[in-house]
């Protein structure tokens, strides 16, 4: 019966991590944004969004005269238009986070965040260790 | 000789339901977009063979529906995944098997899932090369709760079954 308790409790502790964790990972404070932008695996721009102070378009022009234009703010980044016949990355809208990429790919274009935290990444323990 | 032929038998069945659940429980779809959350149902048939049977004897039903499932369903990636978690779950539930009453098997696999959604986690970091996917834990570990508590109940309730219908069939034998 106390052997019951026991692993109850450790069940129900078990769940409040998990609920806690999942807050916290939710609400976690993200300061730094990196806009990537890849057209055929190559990297054509990385932009930090903190920078950002006006709202602009960046062209990029692919084979055979395909074109996109990015629409790029402070707050986020959609694919403003496009030449692909699709239009799937136009119609995506906008994303702010590094959770789904914008891609377009006929043209080959992928649209990327890359969310830096305070917590602590990979490149900053690389800064810090090298 | 004959004992053997009649286990092997049992194992090729316990390892055939479990790759039948395994393969219907990929078309369920999943309502949080999460990877990584799933029922793992197919967990039910590991408990019970752990609980009935030996520990060697639940590996080769898990390493058999691992190979055969990822066969059917998915690709060699998500076999490596699969065994990373499923043999860390096994390991973990053994060793809790030995130390906790067989009443207490939700929370054998409780701790199972919790196991099993670490070594995929790990097996993650491996194959990605990052960190970043580490932030999945939590949402995992609560999953891992919910999904773990019913499958240990539904093989406690198997555990039980079989053993009233084995011992109705001693006595009208």
């Amino acid at each position: 019966m106390k052997q019951k308790v026991i692993l109850f409790g450790i069940f129900l502790c078990l769940i409040l991590i998990g609920i806690g964790g999942s807050y916290f990972v939710m609400h976690r404070p993200i300061t730094n944004r990196t806009v990537v932008i890849t057209q055929d695996g190559e990297e054509l721009y990385r932009i930090a969004m903190n920078t950002i102070k006006e709202p602009y378009t960046i062209d990029i022009s692919g084979k055979d005269g395909a074109w996109n234009r990015v629409l790029i703010s402070k707050e986020s980044v959609q694919m403003d238009s496009a030449s692909c016949p699709d239009g799937l990355c136009v119609h995506q809208g906008a994303i702010s986070d590094g959770v789904l990429p914008i891609v377009c790919l006929p043209n080959r274009v992928q649209i990327q965040i890359i969310e830096t935290t305070n917590v602590g990444t990979e490149e900053e323990l690389d800064a810090k260790v090298g | 000789m004959q004992k053997s032929v009649k286990h092997l038998v049992t194992l090729a069945m316990f390892t055939t339901m479990s790759l039948v659940i395994f393969v219907l429980e990929a078309q369920i779809p999943v309502p949080i977009p999460i990877p990584g959350i799933k029922l793992g149902l197919a967990n039910i048939i590991t408990l019970f063979v752990l609980q009935k049977y030996r520990v060697w004897d639940a590996l080769a039903v898990l390493t058999m529906r691992i190979l055969l499932g990822s066969l059917f369903t998915g690709t060699l990636v998500s076999c490596f995944y699969s065994f990373s978690g499923g043999l860390l779950c096994l390991f973990g539930m053994a060793l809790l098997c030995h130390f906790l009453h067989r009443k207490h098997l939700w929370f054998i696999s409780v701790c199972g899932a919790i196991l099993h959604n670490i070594g995929q986690i790990l097996a993650a970091m491996l194959v990605m090369q990052t960190t970043q996917v580490i932030w999945y834990l939590p949402f995992l570990l609560l999953s891992g709760c919910i999904t773990g508590c019913f499958t240990g109940l539904a093989a406690a309730f198997l555990v039980r079954h079989w053993e009233r219908t084995k011992k109705e069939r001693q006595i009208t034998s």
